[in-house]
């Protein structure tokens, strides 16, 4: 180790603390869109992590593809059970479809709809190093369509939205991230298509639960209902699964309900993701940018 | 010359934390290798400690507008927690078991003063509970063995006196 100079340290040091509160200041100020520092940087780092997260991932795929082997035989066998009904279902859908077709022609609605999306497949390259923040780097960015606010769905259920898109990279922010601005609008149907709409706001790390607040004392909410996006608010289409109610309880305040959820999406196990392009632009005229639907 | 070898080696072990963390979470007591600040507190001790604070600078701005959207938290952290090391280090003196002590300490040190930052700007709502139960046993453990892992190749790469070379 070279000379130890301690007064030129301490010098240093309160130099260092200076501009870290400077420069903290004003990040703070404008936090939502990107700087273009940033997107440069995230452009630049973002090539190098690719070049590591491909083979890492694979290796990772291999090892969890190999421990999965155990359990194929049954999920197999669950599978088959599931295709029996899948033939049923689908001619279902399809009469649905068609007639759904019919009747905007004869009210004479627009062709797009709020569930219409389109698939932009992504791949996660890197991610938050700390709790405090739950965001995931994914490999696609403005240059293949991805905008702020999209949602990012992996494994059946949503995951996240983006906040963040440089050309090649984007930011998401996961539902897990427990910040007090992310919440998404989300909505229940109970058997007879009654509508409970809420936002999801939260999460708890201990039980791997979510929670759908801002739910009206009167509506009587079940176990078990699947819990989806509402289409309201934010760039994100109507009809993605977020996952299934665990337990009710009432808030702190007692004015309103809160639903835990099992979310459909492992937060934690992903190397693969979609971002959800919604092909309908603006839905409505007003609406709330982000969350914030009420309860009733 | 040797800055940027210092600087490709610091850059590896930042995407590794990336891709580490990518892989290695789940929702509790996720295990938080920090790379980084590792290989900076290894420059701060065998190498010169104002590259070491120089590297910290870059390194924790990079941090900052890679994984984070705040800009200044690691800026800060990242070149503080290296002087610190190479200060306390200096009374204690080198060795493999002391190095690996006081830098599995300032992992704690570092990992607080990143909470206390956090929780003043509003950034998290983590409970200290949370913090001490869920983050700190793993996270101390990984890096520790970590610190212990890259003692030997990180003193030999970064050592600016002159030492046996490798190979």
């Amino acid at each position: 180790m070279s000379r130890f100079v301690r007064n030129k340290k301490l010098i240093i040091t309160l130099i260092v603390l200076i501009l870290f509160f400077v420069i903290l200041g004003l990040s703070i100020r404008g936090r939502s869109e990107s700087a273009w520092y940033q997107d440069v940087t995230r452009d630049v780092v973002g090539t190098f992590q690719r070049v590591f997260a491909v083979p890492i991932g694979w290796m990772d795929t291999t090892v969890s593809s190999i421990s999965e082997v155990r359990d194929i035989y049954e999920e197999n066998r669950q599978l088959k059970e599931h295709l029996t009904k899948y033939a049923e279902v689908s001619v279902e859908a399809d009469d649905l479809r068609r007639e759904n077709e019919e009747l905007r022609k004869m009210v004479e609605a627009s062709e797009q709809s709020l569930r219409d999306f389109d698939l932009i497949p992504a791949e996660v390259i890197g991610r938050t190093p700390n709790d405090w923040q739950r965001y995931v780097t994914i490999n696609v960015g403005s240059e293949r369509g991805v905008e702020k606010g999209m949602a990012v769905t992996a494994a059946g259920g949503m995951v996240g939205r983006v906040i963040q898109t440089s050309a090649y990279t984007s930011q998401v922010q996961l539902l897990s991230d427990n910040n007090r601005t992310n919440n998404v609008s989300a909505v229940v149907k109970d058997a007879d298509g009654k509508a409970t709409y809420g936002t999801i706001d939260g999460f708890d790390t201990e039980t791997n639960e979510l929670f759908f607040t801002k739910v009206s004392n009167s509506v009587k909410l079940k176990e078990g209902e699947i819990v989806s996006t509402s289409g309201l608010g934010g760039r994100y289409p109507a009809g993605l699964v977020i996952g299934t109610i665990a337990s009710i309880e009432t808030d702190e305040y007692g004015v309103s309900q809160v639903a835990r959820i099992q979310p459909e999406a492992d937060f934690n196990e992903f190397s693969q993701m979609y971002v959800i392009d919604r092909t309908l632009d603006e839905p409505f005229l007003t609406g709330p940018e982000e969350g914030g639907a009420a309860g009733e | 010359m040797s800055n940027m070898r210092v600087f490709i080696a610091l850059f590896l072990l930042f995407l590794i934390e990336g891709t580490w963390a990518a892989i290695f979470s789940w929702h509790y007591a996720t295990p938080y290798l920090l790379l980084t600040l590792i290989g900076l507190m290894f420059v701060s001790l065998f190498g010169r400690w104002e590259s070491a604070l120089g590297f910290g600078l870059v390194f924790g701005l990079l941090y900052d507008i890679v994984y984070t959207d705040l800009i200044g938290i690691y800026v800060f952290t990242f070149s503080l927690i290296p002087l610190l090391v190479s200060f306390v280090l200096k009374y204690i003196g080198e060795n493999f078991f002391s190095v690996t002590i006081t830098c599995t300490f300032m992992i704690l040190v570092f990992t607080f003063s990143i909470y206390s930052i956090m929780t003043a700007i509003g950034g998290t709502m983590m409970t200290v509970h949370t913090l001490l139960v869920e983050q700190i046993p793993g996270t101390m453990i990984v890096n520790a063995v970590a610190i212990a892992i890259l003692y030997y190749p990180m003193t030999r790469y970064v050592t600016t006196r002159p030492a046996p070379k490798r190979g």
